[in-house]
């Protein structure tokens, strides 16, 4: 059987030197803490130099390569999370190699061939892996903000009595619905006069939305609201005459700027009219 | 109609329009107590009403009796809405909009079913049952 | 009986519908409403549904009709108060009350009436 003695001893005299110039080749060129980072290195060396001390034929599945598996994850995602590039998290072990290789070549010529290739196929395996935890989790988070963007409507508080709600993405019945309410409850709570609904965001303009739209403009109406549009695409305007739905009640804007303008000057009239 | 076993919360008899106002009531706080939203409690208590006065208008009186059910990871509030009166001739007729045999709008049953999730009709002379679900998804 | 108070204020009535009615009370307020308006020749007539939770079909015809009435009878009719979640039931009901004239609140409605300028419905 394989022993590793060599590596080993060479990873544990050279602990401190290793992380340093581990650390200096991540940081190189960015402006990544130095020290979260020699934090980072020394707890992912010191995991990998006992599994490097089990020996390679039984790393796998011991518990010495769980507890480091569990940490790449957790290095990984937060990389993820915190918009490190792809490049920067491929690369951060294939430092270590990098540096490991140099201290061998300097200091530790005796070092058998074969023991670093089993090295270096080991660190490889465990960067394929990071970088797979990487991707996922950056996939993970690109689907929620697409889901954030699908489910959420934000409403603005134009003045004290307008509202804009730009609406975006894809309108399905479920959201149309969560359209209505959250809009109706916007304008009561606010005592909007006008309520804009911009649509230059959204995805495709068919009958459901264009009826949605409608039952939108007259919930709103029976509350006290007058909604207003802007911003309906060519396409959007081809597609509501060529369903025939009947939009003419409704005052539209070619765009959001003109539907504001409109709104502030029917508010002055309602303001003077109170007076 | 009755293909799950209904845990029966409450029955309202309907012999007066008083009796429509108190089967929305009763209606509408179970929604709430179940966890639905002010605009579902709204809608169901809604559909109630319509129904509920249908009994009067077209049977003499009846009854409105309000379950809950819990079935495949949802939580659901039920009306069964029953009379014994002469029966709906055409059910899916009497779904679509502005059908009326009588002088109203016709909106009532097609009106309500889009207030729900479910609206079932089970009619025959003698016995009507028009059962209206709402439902909401329960997690763990 | 009609037990809706209506109240009288600057040639304009108002009633505030605080209880849900039955089919029968909401009849006799409805000519209650239409006796008063006619005695008195109101400038206009508001309704306001700001406490009520639910507006069947049953209702919105009646206020429906009410404002047909009271245009009829030469004054304008002004609804107030209408929860959300009340209006969008309506709307999926098919009761469109696009005839009638709303507002947010009685005060606003109230302005309205009373106000000279009437450029915007
Ligand atoms: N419980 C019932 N018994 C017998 N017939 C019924 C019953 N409920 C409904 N119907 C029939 O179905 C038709 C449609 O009912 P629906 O409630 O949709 O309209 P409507 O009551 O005629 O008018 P609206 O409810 O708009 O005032 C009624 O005209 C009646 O013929
Ligand atoms: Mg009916």
């Amino acid at each position: 059987m394989k022993t590793y003695e060599k590596i080993k001893t060479l990873i544990h005299e050279n602990r401190d030197n290793i992380i340093i110039h581990w650390v200096t080749a991540v940081t190189a060129g960015s402006a990544i803490d130095k020290s979260r980072e020699t934090d980072d290195c020394s707890v992912l060396l010191d995991l990998i130099f006992k599994c490097v001390e089990l020996g390679y034929e039984k790393i796998d599945k011991s518990e010495q390569y769980l507890l480091l598996e569990k940490e790449l994850h957790s290095f990984a995602s937060f990389r993820a999370l915190n918009n490190f590039t792809p490049t920067q998290t491929a690369n951060y072990l294939l430092e270590l190699k990098r540096t490991v290789y140099t201290i061998v070549s300097e200091t530790a010529r005796e070092v058998l061939a074969d023991e670093f290739i089993d090295f270096n196929n080991f660190i490889d395996d465990i960067a394929v892996l990071t970088f797979q935890i990487f991707s996922d989790a950056r996939e993970e988070i690109i689907a929620s903000q697409a889901y954030a963007l699908e489910h959420d409507t934000p409403i603005v508080k134009i003045s004290r009595s307008i509202l804009l709600m730009p609406l975006m993405g894809i309108i399905d019945t479920a959201r149309a619905q969560k359209i209505i309410e959250s809009l109706l409850d916007a304008v009561v709570e606010n005592q909007a006069e006008t309520a804009i609904l911009d649509m230059t965001a959204v995805a495709t303009f068919d009958t459901h939305v264009a009826n949605n739209i409608l039952k939108t403009i007259v919930a709103a109406k029976m509350v006290g609201t007058k909604v207003i549009l802007s911003g309906i695409s060519p396409n959007a305007a081809m597609t509501i005459v060529k369903l025939g739905v009947d939009l003419s009640q409704v005052e539209t804007f070619n765009t959001l700027e003109n539907a504001i303008s409109h709104a502030h000057e029917r508010d002055a009239v309602l303001l003077g009219e109170a007076s | 109609m009755d293909k799950y076993c209904l845990n029966e919360i409450d029955s309202v008899p309907i012999k007066c329009t008083q009796d429509i106002v108190i089967s929305r009531q009763k209606g509408r706080e179970l929604a709430r107590k179940s966890g639905f939203s002010v605009s579902e409690q709204t809608r169901f208590a809604t559909a109630i009403s319509e129904i509920t006065r249908n009994v009067l208008t077209y049977a003499t009186e009846g009854d409105c009796h309000l379950f809950e059910n819990n079935l495949d990871g949802y939580h659901m509030v039920i009306a069964q809405i029953v009379d014994q009166g002469p029966g709906i001739d055409n059910p899916k007729l009497a779904m679509s909009d502005g059908y009326s045999t009588g002088h109203g709008l016709g909106l009532g049953l097609p009106g309500a079913k889009r207030l729900v999730h479910e609206l079932n009709i089970d009619s025959t002379p003698g016995k009507t049952i028009v059962e209206i679900i709402i439902k909401r998804r329960v997690y763990g | 009986m009609n037990k809706i108070p209506i109240l009288y204020l600057n040639s304009i009535l108002i009633a505030s519908i605080q209880t849900e009615l039955t089919d029968e009370e909401v009849l006799s307020f409805q000519s209650e409403l239409l006796t008063k308006n006619n005695n008195l020749l109101t400038k206009g007539v508001i309704i306001d549904v700001s406490t009520l939770d639910v507006i069947d079909s049953y209702m919105a015809k009646v206020l429906s009709d009410l404002t047909t009435m009271v245009k009829l009878q030469g004054s304008a009719f002004l609804l107030c108060g209408v929860k959300p979640a009340v209006s969008s039931t309506l709307v999926d009901m098919g009761m469109m009350l696009t005839k009638i004239d709303t507002f947010q609140s009685l005060e606003k409605a109230f302005n309205f009436l009373t106000s000279n300028d009437r450029k915007y419905q």
